[in-house]
């Protein structure tokens, strides 16, 4: 092919994709060739490639199925693979240290493509909202470390339905009460505007003990959920089983839970005859979808005499083995069994489904009727229908169809409008929880470490809020929905404030969300659901990020408080399993921020202590969990670095360097293998900047520039990609102004005086786009301490006296850097850095002051 | 894990043909769960199976300083690699037929059989897709080598996922009819 024609080629060829078929044609003629002919046999390919590799190559060779046989998933130990439905495989499971089996569902690895993703987390809701004695119990779910979700089914060992009848060989009395009993599992599902769509034997099992049990809620729909549900229906279109689908389900017209009426209908049908509907002997049963619109199925009873392979029975006072349905005596009557019966299934097998019986419940109690003994609704096909249909098969017209539903239609019509309202304020509701939520995990977390988002996720955190606020002001809500509200809250706080990655910075809005979220937490946990330890869990999570914001405003007493709540909780709950990592590594980061705010009330020595224990913590976990290790080394570097924080304010400058530059060899390491992850640059970028401030401590000038200047390139690098990250630009300077103090130290007073000066213009406005923040408000009066004492230093040499117009601006940035604090101090007591930086600037602006007196 | 790959990587340098089958599962799964935590971006815990899989892919590939400027690079290389790896595999099938060499073969065996010529076919066809255009080929590479989904694949290419979709609707009718003969 010549290559000048390739681009022409692909344009012309995806323009005809985009026409309907039978305008193609058209498009093609209007070319030349040979552009026509590769075009026209490159469609004419695409149309037979549907299939062609489809699959990766591993996966077709089998190589990708790596079997979860054996591991382990979200503490569930993986014995079997039961079966693979469309997307997902269900394995035999127990979970560790208990004998009870479990079914556990999870989605093919490749089959991950957000549809089906959807999908999945769709009917695993579904199944957990459902609790009914026949359905199968949901029990758990989660994610897998790879981002797979997964749930946890109570595990059914048993016959389908019809086999069942069969091997037990139950009369027909016995078989109809089954039914009864599955009814009453659909009817229920309904009930929460579930519509099961494939219902057929093998998801009715029966156990040992003769209890019905629905399973498979994978193609289930939820009749509330109005535009976006229609997309998923139309991707899972030909997922259901042709035999047991209602004539819509196979016309692609919308459903309702007529539909599943109509596959109970098959299911009683082969239960009471042992056939399907359309499955006389010789027929195909493929093409009984298409009949089933325009033909009715014979009556049950008709096709039994040749057929009832189900029942065999040896004994002598047996009912007939193939022969017509004797009837146990509870539903021998006056009516004919036989007549009631077939009317009762053809009722519900009817191609119309207004026909049909309206709902499940009817249809049960029909069954009922039948059971007592009592005349049943179901009647034969009335010749008017016959007549109706003979019509609309031929095509007559409309006027007759629309008579039809002028005689027939107003109740109906009455009905439906009252499901409706109901279906909506339902379907708000699930869509303002799908929303809320797919925002705040699914797309936050997406982009939350790419640079450039910061506006993008402070929208998402604006819209999910509103819908938030609009959930909880509901009232009284179920545990689960309690829980889910509470985590979004939380996560709404963290994104607001979270410190180390992306910050939007809010702080103040925060608070008041960690706040929420703490307080339904807490009612959670005084509830003392089955779900009590992982409602501890995430309440000492809370209970952590609580006393991270008490530590940004500033409140040292709560900070303290919160963080011990938090560690407590987590040694309680680690007790039951103190090697596990993931409780080790919780205690550890609860440690820290006791630590942490032991030491900012100023017991160093105390705090010291704390820290040597947490980095211990981080360094067995790192040594003996492959899985978290760069976390545990990162969190190692961490409590190193505030160790010899510790260590540096006590002047232990050497022995804090030599902490330092542990953390350094680990952040480097890190921060070498991911060079787009903002937090790991950041890590990378402290470590320096607390060894060049060390550095200057010790008089070693040059050294500590030079490890200064590769904190600022990093912070630099981050701001650049992404200008509203303000912990970064707020980190970029307080490495400037110590970069602009070493300069002066050097005597490179010019190139310090320009430093310190760009610093203060970008305090004031990181500052000011935040100005309820502490950390902010700290950073600029830090700041403007900074240049005021620089001005108020001798210039050049340490004989010469500084200038007078030197000292007046180094009074007028002490006095801004003192009001500052000042006002925090009227609100609440100061960290003990900020006190220390107070007094220190009072002392200086003392000291200029009678300079320039003098 | 990053110690038995060692070891299948050395027995099968060492000649050990069993050690592939065994590794490549186990290679192509870091691959799947490295391609799914670059859309999330889980920086923390991806390190580790990236470098697993750096680590693993030099040793296959034999590319011992690849300067390994970015992820997408990564992937090419690793999707490359996958390819080259089950070509030469399916070729040594290839070559053990032809010369006559008895091979008692299960149900799925005869199916990989199949693959695996289809394979060769598929392989060549692709080499001269890649002269025409890079792009399509790349994504080729990727969807069907390395098991990445259209997602991932955007990620990996830095174009729109409507982008790649396009451009393998293209590349897979070209293909086929390459492949199946016009």
């Amino acid at each position: 092919m010549h290559t000048a024609d390739w681009s022409k080629i692909k344009e012309i060829f995806h323009q005809a994709l985009d026409l309907p078929e039978s305008e193609r044609d058209a498009l093609l003629s209007e070319l030349e060739e040979p552009v026509r002919r590769e075009v026209g046999e490159l469609i004419a390919a695409h149309q037979n490639a549907s299939n062609f590799i489809s699959e990766s190559a591993p996966v077709a060779l089998g190589i990708g199925v790596q079997t979860l046989v054996g591991t382990s998933i979200g503490g569930y130990e993986i014995l079997a693979d039961i079966g693979a439905g469309g997307m997902g495989t269900v394995f035999l499971a127990k979970k560790d240290g208990l004998d009870k089996r479990v079914a556990l569902k999870i989605i093919k690895r490749g089959m991950d493509t957000d549809a089906v993703l959807r999908r999945f987390i769709l009917e695993r809701e579904i199944l957990s909202r459902l609790e009914h004695p026949n359905i199968a119990r949901f029990l758990d779910g989660g994610t897998t470390e790879d981002g797979l979700p997964y749930f946890v089914m109570e595990y059914i060992e048993g016959e389908p339905i019809t086999r069942y009848c069969g091997l037990l060989d139950l009369d027909i009395n016995e078989r109809l009460k089954l039914f009864r009993q599955v009814c009453s599992a659909v009817s229920y599902a309904h009930r929460n505007l579930i519509v099961h769509r494939d219902l057929k034997p093998s998801n009715i099992l029966i156990t040992k003990d003769g209890t019905p049990k629905l399973l498979d809620f994978g193609i289930a729909k939820l009749l509330a959920g109005e535009g976006n549900e229609e997309t998923a229906t139309a991707t899972q279109g030909r997922m259901f089983t042709p035999e047991y689908a209602s004539p819509e389900q196979l016309n692609g017209s919308p459903i309702t839970t007529s539909s599943d009426v109509y596959s109970l209908g098959v299911v009683l049908y082969e239960m009471v005859s042992g056939r399907r509907p359309f499955q006389a002997a010789g027929r195909n049963s493929g093409s009984a979808g298409g009949r089933a619109s325009i033909e009715e199925p014979a009556r049950p009873s008709s096709v039994v005499a040749d057929a009832w392979p189900v029942v065999r029975r040896t004994s002598a006072n047996a009912r007939s083995a193939t022969g017509e349905i004797k009837p146990g005596s509870s539903i021998r009557g006056r009516h004919s069994l036989r007549g009631d019966l077939d009317n009762i299934v053809l009722k519900s097998l009817r191609a119309e489904p207004e026909r049909r019986y309206q709902s499940v419940q009817e249809f049960a109690a029909d069954i009922d009727r039948l059971l007592d003994g009592l005349p049943v609704t179901a009647t034969p096909d009335r010749a008017f229908y016959r007549l109706s249909k003979f019509v609309r098969r031929n095509r007559f017209g409309t006027a007759i169809a629309a008579l039809i539903v002028l005689l027939s239609g107003f109740s109906v019509w009455q009905a439906v409008v009252a499901t409706r309202e109901r279906s909506r304020a339902q379907a708000r509701f699930e869509q303002v929880r799908k929303l809320a939520r797919a925002m705040l995990f699914d797309y936050e977390d997406k982009i939350k470490d790419l640079p450039g988002t910061t506006e993008v996720r402070r929208q998402i955190v604006t819209d999910a809020l509103e819908y938030l606020d609009n959930l909880a002001a509901q009232g009284e809500n179920p545990p689960e929905l309690q829980r889910e509200i509470a985590l979004a809250y939380q996560k709404v706080a963290q994104i607001q404030s979270s410190r180390g990655g992306a910050n939007i910075g809010d702080a103040s809005a925060a608070f008041e969300n960690l706040q929420k979220a703490v307080k339904m937490q807490e009612a959670l946990v005084s509830l003392n659901t089955a779900e009590v330890l992982n409602d501890k869990s995430t309440l000492a999570g809370l209970y952590l990020d609580l006393s991270d914001r008490y530590s940004v405003n500033g409140d040292l007493e709560n900070q303290e408080a919160f963080a011990r709540l938090a560690l407590k909780l987590r040694e309680e709950l680690a007790s039951a399993d103190p090697a596990e990592p993931a409780l080790r590594s919780k205690i550890a980061s609860a440690k820290w921020a006791v630590a942490f705010a032991v030491r900012m009330r100023g017991d160093y020595d105390a705090a010291n202590e704390l820290f040597l224990e947490t980095a211990e913590i981080y360094e067995k976990l790192a040594a003996d969990d492959d899985n978290g290790r760069t976390t545990h080394l990162r969190n190692a570097a961490l409590t190193y670095k505030t160790y010899g924080a510790g260590l540096e304010a006590k002047d232990d400058i050497a022995t804090a360097l030599e902490y330092y530059r542990k953390a350094l060899a680990i952040d480097e390491k890190n921060a070498a293998a991911d060079s787009l992850n903002v937090a790991g640059q950041l890590d990378l970028s402290f470590t320096t900047s607390s060894i060049a401030n060390a550095l200057k401590k010790q008089g070693s000038f040059s050294e500590a520039l030079r490890f200064i200047e590769r904190s600022l390139e990093i912070q630099l690098k981050i701001t650049t990609d992404d200008a509203a990250n303000l912990f970064a630009r707020a980190a970029f300077v307080r490495s400037l102004t110590a970069k602009a103090a070493i300069l002066a130290e050097l005597g490179k007073t010019a190139e310090a005086e320009a430093d310190f000066k760009r610093s203060v213009e970008l305090a004031e406005k990181i500052s000011g786009a935040d100005p309820q923040d502490a950390d902010k408000k700290s950073l600029l009066s830090r700041t403007y301490g900074a240049i005021g004492e620089f001005y108020s230093r001798p210039v050049n040499s340490q004989t010469n006296p500084a200038r007078p117009q030197n000292l007046r601006l180094s009074e007028t940035y002490l006095v801004k850097g003192i009001a500052i604090l000042e006002e925090m101090q009227s609100r609440k007591p100061l960290k003990r850095s900020s006190l220390d930086d107070l007094e220190r600037l009072r002392k200086e602006l003392l000291e200029v002051r009678s300079k320039l007196g003098n | 894990m990053a110690r038995e790959v060692t070891q299948l990587l050395q027995d099968w340098h060492d000649g050990k043909k069993d050690a592939l089958d065994r590794l490549l599962p186990i290679v192509y799964d870091e691959l799947r769960r490295v391609a799914h935590r670059l859309l999330k971006n889980e920086y923390a815990e991806t390190m580790p199976t990236t470098a697993l899989v750096h680590e693993a892919y030099l040793k296959l590939v034999n590319q011992h300083s690849v300067d390994w400027e970015n992820r997408g690079q990564f992937f090419a290389i690793a999707a490359q690699a996958m390819r080259r790896i089950l070509v030469d595999h399916a070729r040594e099938r290839h070559a053990q037929k032809r010369d006559g060499i008895k091979v008692t073969l299960s149900d799925a065996e005869t199916m990989s059989v199949q693959i695996n010529e289809s394979l060769l076919d598929l392989d060549s066809a692709l080499t001269e897709l890649s002269g025409l255009d890079e792009t399509q080929s790349k994504i080729v590479e990727l969807r069907y080598f390395a098991g990445l989904t259209f997602e991932e694949t955007a990620a990996v290419l830095q174009l729109s996922t409507s982008a790649v979709f396009r451009e393998w609707t293209f590349a897979r009718a070209w293909l086929y009819r390459k492949v199946n003969g016009s």
